[in-house]
């Protein structure tokens, strides 16, 4: 354990101190596998589908806010769509803009978590993204969270129907109802939506409150609520879910999500203090839980000489009580010191500055202080 | 002389500037009234065009019912379904426009308080130095 704890706090430090490097880094890898799953699930227009294209796409967004990644990625789906066929691109059109004005615009910054989703789903643990929104967004993120559900379920449904939907002999008409079928009677995507949201709030909920292990307990009863939502969701709708994948997937986000939990929280709850006090408004009655730390080893090199360290000590309190010696008797560079002024007494400090920076500084202060006396 | 003060409260003062006052020292620059009433305008507007997206969208899908049973259908009556339903959303996001901007309105308050006060101590800082300066010239004092 304090092998870990070391471990984060070295990250910690490496993270604040390159942070400026860090962030447009990370920015740039999350719309790079964006922009790659909707290249790979979509690519209908070869212009867009290149590496070249991704990686210019990647690198603005890396600089701007973050919130960018999701709406370039909604422009590269329109497009996509529109090279499939017209009706799918206005389907696409209406159905970001309808999530827009309804849901996402009371969102603002947390629509991020819709350039996640994708990537939780290619890695097979889709639930690590409800439960990681609940423990480091707020509540309203679960809408981002059901908004993207429903566009990563229909472009899967396009990708299906392409064959269909490029047919230039289905009338206008066909091809819309088509799609609209695949949204709405899209049972499982439903089923997915509700656990997303309900897993969300429940992480959010249990996370805020105040007993012990919070955290933890949120984590396990998002992993068990996404379970039986699924479950209960197949059983109702009559919707196909596999039930090793899902326990799997569910076990597996719960094991992330603590790894999250240890790295963005990690309190240390048989350290905690109440405390009660008031002031001329209110009574307070604080619960404080301690961070787990460990203060990392730092290497330091020491240079050890052959000469006794009692005597030079010595020679060098001899120093610091008398001011007004001179100073080649105590220095260990006489050539130095032949060069210096002779000393008066103020001066007379730092010759054993260079020996004992403390010592000297704490002397110096002394003296500040009786001369304003 | 480097006022030692003055440079710390500036100095949280461009970190708040940098950090939370990004989005909310805008906000708090409105009357609450004015920012609410914006959002409710820019709320009817945006609900507006989604109903209509919405409404164009679910008469595409029925299209074909439409076009054959259009002369036996009660227009008056779906109008009236329509104009409801455009209404009870309008309401209900209205409502929920007005809760979300009076929450964000008050959030933003609150944050900028503490940053309204130290702009003061930082305006008397500047008050204090200006009279001593101007003390000095009318006594004669060196001038700059």
């Amino acid at each position: 354990m304090t092998a870990l704890l070391e471990l984060k706090q070295k990250i910690k430090n490496l993270y604040g101190q390159y942070e400026l490097y860090l962030l447009p880094v990370f920015k740039f890898v999350l719309a790079m596998l964006y922009f790659t799953w909707i290249n790979e699930n979509m690519g209908y227009m070869s212009q867009l589908n290149s590496m070249f294209v991704v990686l210019i796409l990647a690198l603005i967004c890396s600089i701007l806010p973050s919130v960018v990644t999701v709406y370039a990625g909604f422009i590269l789906m329109i497009l996509h769509s529109y090279a499939l066929s017209l009706e799918t691109a206005g389907f696409m059109l209406v159905l970001i803009l309808v999530m827009v004005i309804f849901f996402l615009r009371f969102s603002g910054g947390q629509n991020t978590v819709m350039a996640f989703t994708p990537i939780t789903f290619m890695f097979n643990v889709p639930a690590i993204l409800p439960i990681g929104s609940g423990l480091m967004g707020n509540a309203v993120s679960a809408i981002p969270a059901g908004c993207s559900v429903v566009l990563f379920y229909f472009i899967r449904f396009i990708k299906r129907q392409s064959a269909s939907l490029m047919n230039t002999d289905l009338e206008v008409a066909d091809k819309l109802q088509l799609l609209a079928d695949g949204l709405a009677q899209n049972w499982g995507m439903w089923i997915t939506v509700v656990a997303f949201v309900l897993v969300v709030l429940v992480v959010y909920l249990i996370r805020t409150r105040a007993f012990d292990y919070a955290w933890r307990i949120a984590i396990v009863a998002g992993g068990v609520t996404y379970v039986l939502v699924m479950l209960g969701g197949s059983l109702f709708l009559n919707a196909t879910v596999s039930m090793p994948a899902l326990i799997t997937c569910a076990v597996l986000s719960v094991v992330f999500a603590i790894i999250l939990e240890f790295f963005v929280f990690g309190g240390d709850y048989s350290r905690t203090e109440r405390l009660e006090y008031e002031d001329d408004e209110y009574f307070y009655y604080v619960k404080a839980v301690p961070k787990a730390s460990v203060s990392t080893s730092e290497r330091s090199i020491k240079k050890i000489n052959g000469e006794p360290i009692r005597e030079e000590r010595r020679s060098e309190e001899k120093k610091a009580v008398s001011f007004t010696e001179p100073t080649q008797a105590v220095s260990d560079k006489p050539k130095k010191r032949r060069t210096a002024p002779a000393p008066t007494p103020r001066k007379a400090k730092p010759v054993s500055k260079e020996d004992d920076m403390d010592e000297i500084d704490f002397e110096k202060k002394l003296e500040e202080s009786l001369k304003d006396l | 002389m480097i006022n030692e003060e003055k440079v710390k409260i500036m100095n949280r003062l461009a970190m708040y500037e940098k950090r939370g006052g990004k989005k909310y020292l805008p906000v708090s620059r409105y009357y609450r009234s004015d920012y609410i009433g914006l959002a409710l305008i820019k709320n009817f507007f945006l609900v507006t065009i989604g109903y209509a997206l919405v409404l164009a969208a679910v008469a595409v899908y029925y299209s074909e019912y439409l076009m054959n049973n259009i002369n036996q259908m009660d227009l008056v009556s779906l109008g009236m379904k329509v104009v409801g339903g455009y209404v009870v959303v309008l309401i209900s996001y209205s409502v929920l426009t007005y809760i979300a901007y009076t929450v964000k309105y008050h959030c933003a308050k609150k944050s900028v308080k503490k940053y309204y006060e130290e702009l003061t101590k930082l305006e008397r800082i500047y008050g204090r130095e200006e009279k001593k300066n101007s003390g000095r010239e009318i006594t004669g004092g060196r001038k700059r």
